[in-house]
């Protein structure tokens, strides 16, 4: 699955991110030491159940935080800068632009009272400096390439005048239209049926490699990630706890949580006993507890676990784990 | 006007999960409503423990809905939000006064939370108080408080979190063997279906378009759309890379259509010929217990 990219040097670069959010007067830590790098044309994934932080991780790049969120210390490379500490005006420059986003919810993120040629235009317009009607016929080469005949036509068309995944493709479009570098995708196929998912990912995946994009991928499906992943990092509580490429990943887990993960799927064609669970839930962000996050819910945890938070241990240049258990196995970090 | 559930035909056995596999506008949710007496058939018959539902009373219909009960898929908006979660598992009970002694119905509420694992200290609380798996197992106590013999499970699971998710397949495999239920289980995750269904049907368009044991379904897939779906699902190892099993261009051609003039998938399928517009496809039991509404692949060698 991975191109044979040449480029070793990463197109981004997150180091020691770490992320703020103001809740009834206090100030919660709900992103903490995130660290990893993404090279061109390489898909990305990032998993973790509701209240992992992965969602966080993923748009605090772009700089698209609650108002209540703000970045803390750390720094997001891209293209020779720091992106967590250039002025919003120069981020608008490059969101939507040099990296663009496609969400869960196209309903939710198309303006319903206006065309769908309108929007796309809008985003070349703004960043290309082009003329409406200019906009307009590269809108029309956009859609014919995500897949919607009569494009010129549905132009003229309303967001509801789509299917759902429809208006996924055309939410891909959108993201497109300037010749991005980065690509970041949240959860784009959760709400559609498993057929037109598995359509959307293959295009995402046939443009990204044809515009030579990277992906960040944003899911929770973790049979997602397995087709369409190069690399991985699994979330927890505001944490990397591994971070692997996809194999190792699922033949190889260096970390419980990921461990626990795997556990938790019911396989085709296996026996049916009873699923093996992760008892318990994940930590609150308003407790802060000293020692591992994932310790509580982890029947084999020591004295170390809950005295200490792991550092990320280095288990080769790719793989990295948030445990104690590898202590022994690399060297720190 | 278009026929959202088209001559289907299906039985559940005591102590057995059937499944319903479908995509949107395959009808699976009408049929649910059809089987809670929520919706009228326009032909054919419901049949109940033993009473066709579409043809009794209003009185008759109200003595039987004890026994279906039904779990939707957002136990958010499934419950009152302004409800205490004692009143929400007590609601049917209190309406169908099956029980009427306070004392008791404290009792019943209490049994019924521990029966899904959460604890006493659930019954004043909120809604909103809970997690998503914690939330779907408040509604699945209010699903039992009125015993019924046949849950309707309508995507239960797949807005929870993939270790939540484990949890409430177990439980609801426990509650199964301990209520001696029966499940209508309906869903579009076909993992979740082998593991939880004896039986699996799977609809397209209002038609049930193959139907099978569940093992059987999946190692010997007969109908190009059940093809086509599991194809569509992520296996996660990556070493088995899948590629989706349907027609490029989506047309093969052929005008494709509902009811009686052709097979409804016809204008999607990569197996399609002339003969599959002439006329639907009759049901055929193609191998013991297992039907597929298909000329063509079945009978290919």
């Amino acid at each position: 699955m991975a191109d044979k990219t040449e480029a070793a040097e990463p197109i981004l670069e997150v180091k020691d991110l770490a992320v703020n959010i103001r809740y009834e007067g206090r100030d919660l830590k709900i992103l903490r030491d995130i660290s990893y790098s993404l090279r061109p044309g390489r898909t990305l994934a990032i998993v973790g159940e509701s209240g992992s932080g992965k969602t966080i991780g993923a748009l605090s790049i772009v700089r698209l935080l609650p108002n209540s969120a703000r970045v803390t210390a750390g720094r997001i490379i891209y293209a020779g800068r720091d992106l967590a500490s250039i002025s919003e005006e120069d981020l608008r420059g490059i969101r939507g632009n040099k990296i663009s986003m496609v969400f869960q919810e196209p309903m939710t993120s198309l303006n319903p009272v206006l065309t769908i040629g309108k929007q796309l235009a809008e985003t070349i317009v703004e960043h290309k400096n082009a003329s409406m009607s200019d906009a307009l016929a590269q809108s029309a080469v956009l859609l014919e390439k995500v897949g919607i005949r009569n494009a010129k036509a549905r132009l003229n068309d309303y967001p509801h005048n789509f299917s759902g995944g429809m208006r996924q493709r055309v939410m891909i479009a959108m993201a497109l239209s300037c010749g991005p570098d980065i690509v970041i995708a949240d959860e784009p196929t959760t709400a559609l049926d498993v057929t037109i998912q598995a359509q959307i990912l293959n295009l995402i995946l046939d443009l990204r490699k044809e515009n030579r994009m990277s992906l960040i991928l944003i899911t929770h499906n973790l049979g997602i990630v397995a087709q369409n992943a190069d690399d991985v990092l699994v979330f927890y509580a505001g944490r990397i706890m591994e971070r692997a490429p996809v194999r190792d990943i699922f033949k190889d887990p260096k970390h419980p949580y990921t461990e626990a993960l795997l556990n938790s799927l019911p396989k085709v064609n296996q026996a049916k006993e009873p699923l093996k669970t992760i008892a318990g839930l994940p930590p609150s962000f308003e407790r802060a507890a000293p020692g591992c996050p994932f310790q509580p819910r982890y029947p084999y945890a020591f004295d170390r676990c809950l005295a200490e938070e792991p550092p990320e241990f280095k288990i080769s240049p790719e793989r990295g784990s948030k445990c104690w258990l590898r202590g022994n196995e690399a060297a720190k970090a | 006007m278009f026929t959202a559930v088209d001559d289907v035909s299906l039985s559940l056995e005591e102590n057995r999960t059937i499944g319903i596999v479908g995509e949107s506008g395959s009808g699976k949710t009408t049929l649910a409503k059809l089987i809670l007496g929520i919706e009228k058939p326009d032909s054919g018959s419901i049949t109940v423990a033993g009473s066709d539902i579409s043809a009794i009373s209003a009185k008759e219909l109200k003595a039987l809905r004890p026994k279906i009960q039904v779990i939707f898929q957002d136990p958010y908006s499934s419950m009152d939000p302004r409800m205490k979660v004692r009143d929400i598992v007590l609601e049917p009970v209190r309406i169908n006064k099956t029980v009427r002694e306070p004392a008791k119905l404290e009792e019943l509420a209490v049994s019924l939370l521990r029966s899904v694992g959460l604890g006493e200290d659930a019954l004043d609380r909120y809604p909103h108080e809970f997690s998503g798996g914690q939330r779907q197992r408040i509604c699945i106590a209010r699903a039992l408080s009125l015993k019924p013999s046949v849950i309707i499970a309508d995507e239960p699971i797949s807005s929870l979190d993939i270790s939540i998710q484990a949890q409430i397949m177990n439980l609801l495999n426990e509650l199964k063997e301990k209520y001696k239920l029966s499940y209508i289980f309906i869903s579009h995750d076909l993992s979740a279906v082998y593991y939880l269904c004896d039986h699996v049907a799977v609809m397209y368009k209002g038609n049930v378009v193959e139907y099978a044991r569940s093992g059987e379904l999946f190692s010997n897939t007969q109908h190009p759309y059940t093809k086509l779906l599991l194809s569509a699902v992520p296996d996660p190892d990556p070493d088995k890379k899948s590629a989706l099993a349907e027609r490029k261009d989506g047309n093969a051609g052929l005008s494709g259509g509902t009811g009686n003039g052709s097979c409804v998938f016809s204008d999607r399928c990569p197996y399609a010929e002339p003969r599959c517009v002439a006329g639907r496809p009759p049901d055929a039991e193609i191998a013991p217990g297992h039907f597929a509404r298909c000329v063509v692949l079945p009978f290919k060698k």
